[in-house]
């Protein structure tokens, strides 16, 4: 951590300057030129000299003198309250996070007490009752703001004690203290961090304030050399110079040590350092071999002429910004749907699927971009890189249905309101027409009782009942293409299946992405099998399914428990999906692929024909994948 | 006849929402699992699976009933208590990335119990260490990283050792590879019943999804509403599920293959009583009864009996029992 800190300029002149002002105050006997008290009545109020560097005070005493004796005053006393602070806060804090229960109510109890105390006044009773003992004072100042920082440190224990690593480390059977230690502390860290150095820098200016006031110790403290230069400001201003510049200097270092703490412990544990590996630079997507379509067939199985294809996709490529590396994350990807038909997209994370769909309506996240690829829909061609052509035709013409329904809709509002609005804005409805048309939306997605579905707020509805608002919601458009990401994930699978049925009955055309062959098989006609950004197969869900014909189909298909052969393993696909930068020219799945040979490494794998059936697969050995199936039955 | 491994008898537990009423999230449940041997646990989100894990573990206390370990009752309150069960029982939960500390190594996670708790010298614990991730496919490279620097897959072979460690008798694996893509999840399914078979552990594997709890399952039970409605040999039941519920459960979930897929779906318009696709059908709405058989308000077999008294788990061929006053046909 120490390691990582040191790499921060900012931190590093901070933690420097700090450690000065420590070193010459812990020296001061040594260094300074004059005793604190030493008097030079014929130089007195002067400015910088050569016999006195930052000047003289009143009585000539010399000021770099006191600045450093002070400091000494003025650190010590900052130190022990700090120490106070944190001593306390932190372990009141993280017991009551932890334990809960009547740990938590004490301590929660002792901070209203604390907060409800005035802690100037207090720090004075003190004084009045010690008169200039400012060791107590900073103690009670210590002590008094301590619950603030237990309260801090007590909220993130709560969030942490939840999480599943402390849920395992209680089944490790390890003692609360050791928990506490080892899993609660790092991660609060930070939080601790940036409230001690805020609370330091209160707690340096609370000490030259008593010193200001006169109050605090008798000895000089650079709170005093304040208090001297604001009482001789008229005389000379330059007075007020070096005390204030060390103070400021010394609050802002300190925030700035803590800033740079935090950061150096975070990066520790959260910062990839997966090691760096030159970007292989992609083929740019323009120079892809398009596919060798026979003119009168889309990219998809079906004989569609592409000029009756409610939607044709063509050439899309998607970029992301990765740390200022342009990674190329979905490339070529070109298909159709018909009117009416289900057209599923089925990958693993990481496919590129989502940021398909996501791109058709120019909803792509972050640093993501559309390098190249067009749409053409209803007939009419969009350049899918032009985000805000793309606007008229969401909601209208083209709806989304996302995993998550409640995020969706608005817990202010109730449904009725809510699809209401939506009604407005696509349609001129107004008045009964408009409630009679929510009604009939909720009744088209199957609501049994839609009158008291539409008087509810979105938490009063299960998730499967705000799944079908949703999609009445994106019904209101009247759109003519729905798609669906993930829409049944989050949803048991008794209602998954209700829902795929409302989609099947909408009679409108859907692009499905899913995770899942069942839901593919269940609901679509045509399906588009993605890996690493490309498409890799096309073609009728039945000859896909039951005639895959690229070695990644077979084996996701395989890898579906419901083919297993009992007792016996999956033929799991071995290895991992190779992140976007490091996807290799030839084809994406070589690394993993039983068939491969030299001529899928050099040159990329062009999207053919299937043989002998219709659809797409870009795979040289298309004919070997049946067989790969019949030499893995074999024991 | 030796007892079983582990053992859970007529368990409840109450969960007290603040200023709501309380829920019973497990209703009466006895399960138990014998050494090395596999027990399934599924149903829906409610349905009290990860609750039931839960207890098995000492992490929440039942309201009702005890569990055993080896025939003797066993007993979380004490730290020398839970430290003894902790070498014996261990879990993989769902979230790989929640599972591991993030702020720690991958090493320091690893080692802590076999350090603090079983206090074995550094010599012992890396040889047990070095075992469990040779066992899980990961190299000892490993341990000097964070839990950043990893896929999900990789981590939730990191979790499985991290579990192994302490060499445990039983396992509780909550939805272990619910969040892994399909063909991770395919290695890791294929890690956990390789494991269970070198190592004779025995597992409870509590999961949504039916096709991969039958698979690594010797035997399953299925949770409705709190209660177990069925409880059979994994492979017989997923073809021929006898309680209404498991049967709309199978026959609710999508599976590869058209032609079966069709069949399945037509056989669910059918009980829905309607044909017609996109109907509410069976009425997920409808929440589960508070009297009776709780499966009854969406049941298409439901008779006067089943509002009124609620039907006993009973065995109805050698190792199947149900829950149900009726006997439904077939469902496929």
């Amino acid at each position: 951590m120490i390691g990582r800190l040191l790499r921060k300029p900012l931190a590093v002149a901070s933690l420097v300057w700090v450690l000065a002002l420590i070193m010459l105050s812990v020296l001061a006997p040594l260094i300074a030129p004059y005793s604190p008290d030493q008097q030079d009545i014929l130089h007195a109020l002067e400015g910088p000299s050569r016999a006195h560097p930052l000047g003289t005070g009143v009585l000539g005493l010399d000021v770099w003198s006191r600045l450093l004796y002070g400091g000494r005053v003025t650190l010590v006393s900052t130190a022990i309250s700090v120490a106070v602070y944190a001593l306390v806060g932190l372990p009141a804090g993280l017991l009551a996070g932890y334990r809960g229960g009547l740990v938590d109510k004490v301590v929660l109890r002792l901070s209203e007490v604390a907060y409800a105390i005035p802690g100037t006044i207090m720090v004075l009773v003190v004084l009045a009752v010690r008169p200039n003992d400012e060791t107590a004072a900073m103690v009670a100042v210590g002590l008094l703001a301590a619950p603030a920082l237990a309260r801090v440190v007590r909220s993130a224990t709560i969030a942490v004690r939840e999480e599943l690593y402390i849920r395992a480390a209680v089944l490790s059977g390890l003692p609360d203290r050791l928990i506490l230690r080892r899993h609660v502390l790092p991660t609060v860290m930070g939080t601790v961090i940036v409230h001690v150095a805020l609370f330091a820098t209160t707690a340096i200016v609370l000490e030259t304030g008593l010193g200001f006031l006169g109050v605090g110790t008798r000895q000089v403290s650079w709170g005093e050399l304040v208090a001297e230069a604001s009482r001789n400001l008229g005389n000379q201003p330059w007075l007020l110079a070096p005390s204030g510049f060390v103070i400021i200097t010394f609050i802002l270092a300190f925030g700035l040590i803590g800033d740079g703490l935090r950061d150096a412990n975070a990066e520790g544990y959260s910062v990839r350092q997966r090691a760096p590996r030159p970007v292989r630079r992609h083929r740019p997507p323009a120079a892809a071999a398009p596919p060798n379509a026979p003119a009168d067939l889309t990219p998809n199985q079906r004989v569609i002429p592409a000029a009756d294809a409610l939607l044709a996709v063509e050439g899309l490529s998607i970029a992301f910004e990765v740390s200022g590396q342009i990674v190329t994350v979905v490339e070529d990807v070109s298909f159709a749907v018909a009117p009416g038909e289900l057209v599923g997209i089925v990958g693993e994370s990481g496919s590129g699927k989502s940021v398909t769909v996501a791109a058709l309506l120019g909803l792509l996240r972050g640093t993501g971009r559309v390098t190249a690829g067009t749409m053409t829909f209803q007939g009419r061609r969009f350049d899918l890189a032009d985000v805000k052509s793309l606007a008229g035709l969401r909601a209208r013409r083209i709806a989304l249905i996302g995993q998550d329904p409640m995020s969706g809709l608005d817990p202010a509002f109730t449904v009725r309101h809510q699809l209401a609005e939506v009604l407005k804005a696509n349609t001129g409805l107004r008045g009964p027409a408009l409630a009679e048309r929510v009604l009939e939306l909720l009744r088209a997605v199957s609501l049994p009782e839609p009158t008291a579905v539409a008087k509810s707020y979105p938490h009063q509805l299960s998730g499967g009942m705000a799944q079908r608002v949703s999609i009445a919601a994106a019904l209101a458009g009247q759109p003519d293409l729905i798609l669906a990401d993930e829409p049944t994930t989050a949803l048991d699978v008794t209602v998954q299946a209700e829902i795929l049925d409302v989609l099947r009955s909408l009679g409108k055309a859907v692009l499905l992405v899913t995770h899942d062959w069942g839901l593919l098989v269940d609901l679509c006609q045509s399906g588009i099998v993605m890996y690493a950004g490309q498409v890799v197969e096309q073609g009728s869900v039945a000859d896909i399914v039951a005639d895959p014909r690229h070695p990644y189909t077979l084996g996701l298909l395989r890898s579906n428990p419901y083919f297993a052969q009992p007792g016996r393993p999956l033929p799991a696909i071995p290895g991992l999906v190779l992140p976007p930068d490091r996807w290799p020219a030839g084809c994406h799945f070589a690394e993993r692929c039983p068939l491969v040979g030299p001529a899928c490494l050099a040159d990329p794998i062009p999207l053919g024909p299937a043989a002998g059936r219709l659809g797409w697969t870009r795979c040289l050995f298309q004919s070997q994948v049946a067989g790969l199936e019949e030499r893995e039955a074999r024991p | 006849m030796t007892a079983p491994l582990i053992e859970v008898e007529d368990l409840a537990v109450t969960y007290r929402n603040r200023g709501r009423r309380s829920v019973l999230a497990v209703d009466g449940v006895s399960l138990a699992v014998d050494r090395g041997r596999t027990l399934g646990l599924v149903g829906e989100s409610g349905s009290g699976k990860s609750t039931i894990g839960s207890v098995m573990l000492g992490l929440v206390a039942p309201s009702q009933g005890r569990v055993s370990l080896d025939g003797r009752p066993a007993s979380w309150r004490t730290r020398a208590e839970r430290a003894g069960l902790a070498r014996r029982v261990q879990a993989v939960f769902q979230d790989p990335f929640g599972s591991m500390n993030p702020t720690r190594k991958i090493g320091q996670t690893m080692t802590e119990m076999l350090r603090y708790n079983l206090r074995l010298s550094p010599a012992a614990v890396a040889e047990r260490v070095e075992r469990a991730l040779t066992d899980v496919g990961m190299r000892t490279e490993a341990l000097d990283r964070y839990p950043s620097q990893f896929s999900g897959g990789q981590l939730q072979r990191l979790a499985i050792a991290r579990a192994l460690v302490v060499e445990p008798d039983f396992v509780v694996c909550d939805e272990a590879v619910s969040s892994l893509d399909l063909s991770v999840q395919a290695q890791v399914i294929n890690l956990l019943a390789g494991l269970a078979k070198a190592r004779g552990l025995a597992y409870l594997f509590i999961s949504h999804d039916l096709t991969v709890v039958t698979h690594l399952s010797d035997q399953v039970a299925v949770l409705y509403a709190g209660q177990v409605v069925e409880l059979g040999p994994a492979a017989a039941m997923a073809d021929h599920p006898r309680h209404p519920y498991t049967q709309a459960l199978v026959l609710a979930a999508p599976i590869p293959d058209p032609a079966a897929q069709a069949a399945r779906r037509a056989s669910r318009w059918s009980r829905a009583g309607s044909g017609r696709p996109g109907s509410a059908g069976i009425g997920s709405g409808s929440p589960p009864a508070t009297t009776g058989c709780r499966w009854a308000p969406r049941c298409p077999f439901a008779v006067e009996q089943c509002r009124l008294s609620r039907p006993d788990l009973l065995e109805r061929t050698p190792g199947w029992s149900v829950a149900c006053h009726v006997t439904p046909p077939d469902s496929e």
